[in-house]
């Protein structure tokens, strides 16, 4: 149980802690202002989703849960595009990025809210539950500050280190909206490009994090890798304006 | 559109280019999105109760897509989990999901239900189309003339099957 927990709250924490971490090294001028936004819109937002779980899950013949998370997943990478065009305006940039925010917190806190309260246990199994909870919000958190400082220290030397993680952090989200749909029949899969599966498992500790950070799949299909890394594509073309900003700041 | 074609010259030319080459994009991508729907997948049916997957072992064939239709009859949440098939989808206590997978090549693909991993457990065995064939029942004999029926001895190739699938499935 304490082992199913921490890997369970680490898979949903992790992708959401590394995106907090990267914008909150982007947007370090405005922590507070882009913290509570996202703070204050995932709260509302989670409480609002959960509310009405059955029914979403019930359209669309038990697919409409899934259908809103790919929207959630691509709204996160569009917004992420919209508050990288607007990044001289940073009232606009800081709004975009923290609902660009909220909308991949909505559905990890989904996912969590489920697994926390839809469930009976018995106390034995709650304590394993608070303590894995613990215990991954720790390791989760000490990634993402890791991630943090090494940005930091990582741009002082290669200034395409943003413009190269917010690419790849958004390029996720996207290919996480075509897992779905590929799952869902809206897409084609294609066929299976390779299989890493022996080199890094997917259920590994660099598994779950590198499916954290650029969405990595030991068997990808051919939509979902060209997707990726067409939004790789064009996400550094937007954020090429940033590494020019950065190279005038350091 | 019309005037926009009819204009002089190698510009005509041009634009007639143009717009024949976007009705191709567009004709392309209207079959692209209407593939799915040509084909009707087949349809099959796993259950959850207890935290135990039913059957734990389901047969598929290989090279086509199948779906994949998870009836949860246990009151609390579930999330089925396969790593190796990409797929992954939380179906709530007294609900069924959804989930489409293939085309396979033939293998074995290890599924879980992640709330409860340590007994939601079971594989996907994608069969070849030989092996699939071999393992779908024989139509009955009162449908079938009386040249046509089988003869009382058991063929090479059932026999094989039963040995390589065991005797409940051939």
């Amino acid at each position: 149980m304490l082992i199913n927990s921490v890997v369970m709250f680490l898979r949903e924490l992790l992708p959401l802690l590394l995106l907090l971490s990267v914008l909150l090294f982007w947007l370090s001028n405005h922590r507070l202002k882009f913290i509570s936004g996202v703070a204050i819109s995932s709260i509302v937002g989670v409480f609002l989703l959960t509310s009405q779980f059955s029914r979403i899950s019930a359209m669309l013949d038990g697919q409409g849960l899934e259908l809103l998370y790919a929207v959630l997943y691509l709204l996160t990478t569009c917004l992420l595009a919209v508050s990288l065009v607007f990044y001289r305006h940073r009232n606009c940039c800081v709004f975009f990025a923290a609902v660009s925010c909220s909308c991949l917190s909505l559905i990890h806190g989904a996912n969590l809210v489920l697994y926390l309260w839809f469930y009976q246990r018995t106390p034995a199994e709650s304590q394993s539950l608070i303590l894995g909870a613990a215990m991954a919000m720790g390791i989760g958190l000490s990634v993402a500050v890791l991630l943090y400082y090494l940005s930091i220290e990582l741009q002082r030397f290669w200034r395409w280190t943003l413009p190269l993680l917010l690419a790849l952090l958004g390029a996720r989200q996207v290919s996480m909206a075509v897992a779905i749909l590929i799952q869902t029949d809206f897409l084609p899969a294609g066929p299976v490009v390779w299989d890493s599966q022996q080199l890094i498992n997917e259920q590994s500790e660099y598994g779950y994090f590198l499916n954290a950070l650029l969405g990595y799949e030991a068997t990808p299909g051919v939509t979902q890798l060209g997707l990726f890394g067409l939004s790789v594509l064009v996400l550094l073309a937007l954020g090429r304006r940033l590494e020019i900003l950065h190279a005038r700041e350091f | 559109m019309e005037q926009w074609l009819k204009s002089d010259g190698g510009t005509a030319s041009l634009n007639r280019r143009i717009y024949h080459l976007v009705l191709r994009i567009i004709s392309s991508l209207s079959l692209l999105l209407a593939g799915p729907l040509l084909a009707e997948p087949k349809v099959f049916e796993l259950f959850l109760k207890d935290h135990l997957f039913m059957p734990s072992t389901l047969y598929v064939p290989s090279g086509e897509k199948v779906k994949l239709v998870i009836h949860n009859q246990d009151p609390t949440p579930e999330e089925f989990e396969s790593f190796s098939l990409n797929r992954e989808k939380v179906i709530l206590g007294h609900s069924k999901g959804v989930v489409f997978i293939g085309p396979l090549p033939p293998g074995e693909h290890a599924f879980i239900g992640e709330y409860n991993p340590d007994t939601a457990r079971g594989s996907i065995i994608v069969l070849s189309q030989a092996q699939w064939q071999l393992q779908q029942p024989v139509p009955p004999q009162s449908s079938l003339r009386f040249a046509d029926r089988p003869t009382l001895v058991e063929s090479p190739q059932s026999a094989d099957c039963k040995t390589r699938l065991g005797s409940h499935l051939c």
